[in-house]
């Protein structure tokens, strides 16, 4: 068990957890646009003028791609509210930045020598770029991890927060995912599902996670589960089963609002639940997850009894709360 | 070695190494005066220095090693090595 003491959003509703928090209230869909590889009929929901230049600044962002923007810029709100530098980063994503990768691949095809890379576009394309760049722009000295788990990420991401808790690794834990839309991420989304329609979100989640009994607790975290090539319902089922309660109000997805964020999907699910308070019918909440390779996870969760909608400041802290 | 003997040559060269070096330390090409320190003046890391010895070998297609890089601490730094560097 653990405690959700804050939260934050970069989503296609805007920058902050009032924005996503308004919107999830309001049911608004997200404003979306042309998809950017130019996919028939696609459209994409992106954060709105988000820039990683604009979002944070000329210093060290020069070769920033988008994800690791997106995530800076989550991980920052919930840093620059509570400096921990101890506190733990785990990530989740699908694949990192596919745009990234495949620039630096095109440019080392097409330059003069093959050679011919700027340095500085490595890191980008690596996964762990955007939790790496997020501490070292934030201090977080504690461990830092990236999960890949696609659409299941935001949930494994929060088994290994769990563990990273228990074992005292860490006092605090920030745990989230990012995701970005580019025109690489679409071609290939386009292709893996053959052409079914889909519309792509992007932004950043994170949440910050304490051990049981944390002062200002928005919800608490009963139980995590995850399981390979097992339907939705069963790992649904072994959850309810380990957190010990029969049944729980399922968040519905968000992404008829903001589009598929990937990665990100799970955690905005969360974060829509200590929005808007769950729901009609009680106050403990499962969220599942389900990615195209085989992976399911659901997470149950305990909104804290001092928990309304509505109060919820900018950095997604409860107002009012110590 | 450069000299006042070609200024305008020597200008447009050392505004392309100062375009370069400002453009990777995230800093205005104003602000960088040709004794100022890149990493002490500037905050450069290192991924930013060999940023700038990738981009000055595509600029005027030379091919720098990088046992050069600590002699590239400054814009004349940079200008020795770039004479003593053989074309690609």
């Amino acid at each position: 068990m653990m405690d959700i003491t804050g939260w934050s959003a970069v989503s296609p509703y805007g920058v902050g957890a009032a924005s996503f928090a308004a919107g999830v209230r309001s049911r608004r869909p997200a404003a979306a646009e042309p998809d950017p590889a130019g996919v028939p009929g696609a459209e994409v929901c992106r954060v709105p003028g988000f820039d990683p230049r604009t979002a944070l600044g000329g210093k060290g962002t020069r070769a920033m791609n988008r994800v690791t923007g997106l995530a800076v810029t989550a991980v920052g709100a919930l840093a620059a509210a509570r400096p921990e530098p101890d506190a733990a980063l785990v990530l989740g994503t699908t694949s990192g930045s596919v745009q990234s990768m495949m620039d630096f691949t095109r440019a080392s095809l097409t330059g003069e020598r093959p050679f011919d890379v700027e340095p500085s576009a490595v890191p980008g394309a690596v996964m762990n770029c955007a939790a790496g760049f997020s501490a070292i722009r934030y201090g977080l000295t504690g461990p830092n991890t990236t999960i890949a788990g696609g659409r299941a990420a935001g949930l494994l991401g929060l088994a290994y927060a769990r563990r990273l808790l228990a074992a005292g690794r860490a006092a605090t834990v920030l745990c989230g995912a990012a995701e970005e839309c580019s025109a690489a991420r679409s071609w290939l989304e386009h292709h893996a599902r053959s052409g079914a329609p889909a519309r792509l979100g992007e932004g950043a989640g994170v949440l910050r996670l304490e051990p049981p009994g944390a002062p200002g607790a928005l919800a608490r975290v009963l139980a995590v589960h995850s399981a390979l090539d097992t339907g939705v319902a069963e790992v649904r089922r072994r959850a309810l089963a380990a957190a010990g309660v029969p049944a729980a109000a399922e968040v519905p997805d968000v992404a008829a609002l903001i589009g598929d964020t990937g990665a990100v999907s799970a955690v905005f699910q969360i974060a829509a639940a200590l929005a808007t308070g769950g729901g009609t019918s009680g106050r403990t909440v499962v969220v599942t997850a389900a990615d195209p390779a085989g992976m399911t996870a659901a997470a149950v969760l305990e909104l804290r009894p001092g928990h309304r909608p509505g109060e919820h400041d900018h950095h997604g802290r409860l107002v009012g709360a110590p | 070695m450069l000299t006042s003997a070609t200024p305008t040559l020597t200008d447009t060269r050392t505004e392309r190494i100062i375009r370069i070096v400002a453009e990777h330390l995230e800093v205005d090409p104003a602000e960088i005066g040709e004794g100022d320190l890149f990493v002490e003046d500037h905050g450069a890391d290192s991924m930013a220095l060999i940023d700038v010895l990738a981009a000055l070998e595509r600029e005027f297609r030379v091919a720098i090693d990088q046992e050069e890089l600590p002699k590239m601490v400054d814009v004349r730094g940079v200008r020795a090595v770039l004479d003593a560097a053989p074309p690609w």
